[in-house]
């Protein structure tokens, strides 16, 4: 009886704060809204296609949009060069896609933020070794490393998804670090340490709760960035393999066709497009209402 | 209770291109503090009072010396017991709680931590020590900012009591609050001293606040136990220059306006120490002697002075 009085009266939760501060930026609420979309278009794939993903039709090579002349009602963003319907692709790549780019995110953010809190709480030659790995891979250029990873594992979705992971790792853990680093010295840490509290307790129960909204904002930033590098391994033949329905890989096999059959790289190319680009506002808005010092 | 004998704390600074120097951020102190009484420690920044309070904890490991607890040292009886013994408050209530965390959250994790009692018995015990401080348990699912300054310091003052400590370093516990909360702490801190037969450290520049808490009164200067003695002694008739000079620097009523003995330019920095007594470059009556040797703590009266002209000052 008594705690949930005591619920009663707790005044704004930081997670009510910070829906507020969210609510009031329009471009994220906007991504948000057409990021809901391609996770709902992604879920119900299955149900929402016409067509299977890998069927050909026959004699329907390479149709326009039925909004275009030639086109045709039955294949509404026309169809590709062996005869396969463009709206189911895109459809079932939606999962793909999304889903290759969330586990590059979780891959990534979980790695990075195990060794910056290693190198950032306990300094010295951890600190040391964790950060000249990642001064070796920040030193390559990003998607040719991911090329060189990807060769190395050979081509594949999974292989695609660790090469571009491990090309994203040290951002994760310098923020992390850098992070750990400005927490690590605050006095509550010492209380901890003062009564007892281990290294893990102290990394994961005190420090880390408090470098959450960088974080998530990084993670929302990297996941459109992954998605981006994922379509480019696709689109170098690395990524998923054909006849996979893979939004990178629709757009490297539509290239011979660039001139004479433009809609085959404009709908996957939208998609991208569309998703990156509502990531970012999303990631942008997570950023300012998460981040004390932007708030109105 | 708590035997320190002659701690010393030292840490080594390389500073590309210069050499490997020695700070000596504790310089050789001891003391003695008993069952329910409170010691005071005075001195200016820089003066190793910080370090002071991390090496009882055990945080840091003295260079040389002894901490030890009813005769016995900390490796004797388990750094987890030692724990349990000695706790602390810290000086900026806005720093020493975790922002992520419910008040309820933050006065239990030391149980959680030390105990093996079950989540009903954790809370209720949280909860009955928050209300030792003053604070209900409808106020207790809030997070740190929804609490005023002194409520702040009250969940610390929990936090730290709730193990059951026999002592408890109070790290200027006052000095980031408003001149009219700082009372209500100092309140409940001796009124829990009294129920509950704390020994405190108390870790403060506020003579005011030193004298009104204090029994015994230790005096630091670059490290070193200058001059430590009862209160009343201390507190009436200063006996060494550093002492006189820190009382006659804070305003009074009852006293007299000295100009004489203040100090004189900054305090020296730990990493390049004066010769002789440290204190010789800002000391109104220093000598050759001085800048040569080190005096010793001597007792003189009723207190332990470290300086060559003791008696020819008083």
């Amino acid at each position: 009886m008594e705690l949930e009085q005591a619920k009663e009266l707790t005044p704004q939760t930081p997670f009510q704060e910070f829906y507020q501060s969210f609510a009031l930026n329009k471009g994220a609420v906007i991504g948000l809204a057409v990021l809901l979309f391609f996770i709902a278009v992604g879920i119900s794939s299955p149900f929402l296609a016409p067509y299977d993903p890998t069927q050909l039709f026959d004699g329907a090579y390479r149709l326009p949009p039925f909004f275009s002349s030639g086109g045709n009602t039955k294949f509404l963003l026309g169809t590709d060069d062996v005869g396969r319907d463009i709206l189911s692709r895109l459809i079932h790549g939606t999962a793909l896609s999304l889903g290759v780019g969330i586990m590059i995110v979780v891959v990534s953010l979980v790695l990075g933020t195990i060794f910056g809190l290693l190198a950032g709480y306990f300094g010295k030659s951890v600190d040391r070794t964790v950060m000249r790995f990642t001064d070796i891979v920040m030193a390559l250029p990003s998607t040719l490393l991911a090329i060189v990873v990807a060769a190395i594992l050979g081509p594949g979705l999974v292989n695609a998804v660790w090469a571009v992971s491990i090309v994203a790792i040290p951002n994760y853990i310098r923020l992390v670090r850098a992070l750990v680093m400005a927490e690590k010295k605050r006095a509550y840490v010492m209380a901890a340490q003062a009564y007892g509290a281990g290294h893990i307790r102290i990394m994961v129960s005190e420090i880390l709760p408090n470098c959450t909204a960088p974080i998530i904002v990084q993670a929302t930033l990297g996941l459109s960035e992954g998605i981006l590098n994922a379509a480019a391994l696709g689109f170098l033949g690395l990524g998923a393999q054909p006849p996979t329905p893979e939004w990178g890989t629709m757009l490297a096999d539509a290239r011979p066709f660039l001139e004479n059959s433009p809609w085959m790289v404009t709908f996957p190319g939208l998609c991208i497009l569309l998703v990156v680009l509502a990531l970012n506002l999303v990631g942008d808005g997570l950023r300012d209402a998460l981040d004390p010092r932007l708030k109105r | 209770m708590l035997k320190v004998q002659n701690i010393k704390k030292h840490y080594h600074v390389r500073k590309w291109p210069d050499e490997a120097k020695t700070i000596r951020a504790l310089d050789g102190v001891s003391f003695h503090l008993q069952m329910g009484r409170t010691l005071g420690v005075v001195g200016e920044s820089g003066c190793g009072k910080s370090t002071l309070a991390r090496t009882l904890l055990h945080l840091e490991l003295p260079t040389s010396g002894e901490v030890l607890w009813e005769n016995q040292t900390i490796a004797n009886i388990g750094e987890q017991n030692y724990r349990k013994n000695i706790q602390m408050i810290f000086q900026d209530p806005y720093n020493s709680l975790n922002p992520r965390k419910r008040a309820i959250d933050i006065v239990s994790a030391p149980l959680q931590v030390n105990t093996n009692l079950s989540k009903q018995e954790i809370l209720d015990r949280a909860l009955d020590i928050l209300l030792k401080v003053g604070i209900a348990s409808t106020e207790a699912y809030k997070y740190p900012h929804m609490y005023s300054g002194g409520q702040r310091q009250r969940l610390g003052i929990a936090r730290a009591l709730i193990l059951g400590p026999k002592a408890v370093i109070c790290d200027e516990p006052v000095s980031a609050l408003d001149v009219s909360i700082q009372a209500q702490v100092l309140n409940l801190l001796l009124d829990l001293q009294e129920t509950l037969g704390l020994s405190y450290i108390f870790i403060s520049h506020d003579l005011g606040v030193v004298n009104h808490v204090s029994d015994d009164i230790m005096v630091m200067y670059l490290g070193k136990a200058v001059e430590q003695g009862p209160k009343e002694e201390i507190m009436q008739a200063p006996k060494h220059p550093y002492t006189r000079a820190l009382w006659a620097s804070s305003p009074s009523l009852d006293r007299a306006k000295t100009k004489d003995v203040l100090a004189l330019g900054e305090l020296p920095s730990p990493m390049n120490p004066p010769s002789g007594c440290s204190y010789h470059k800002r000391c109104p009556h220093a000598d050759l002697l001085c800048k040569e040797k080190a005096p010793a703590l001597m007792p003189y009266g009723k207190t332990l002075v470290a300086c060559h002209y003791t008696e020819k000052l008083n």
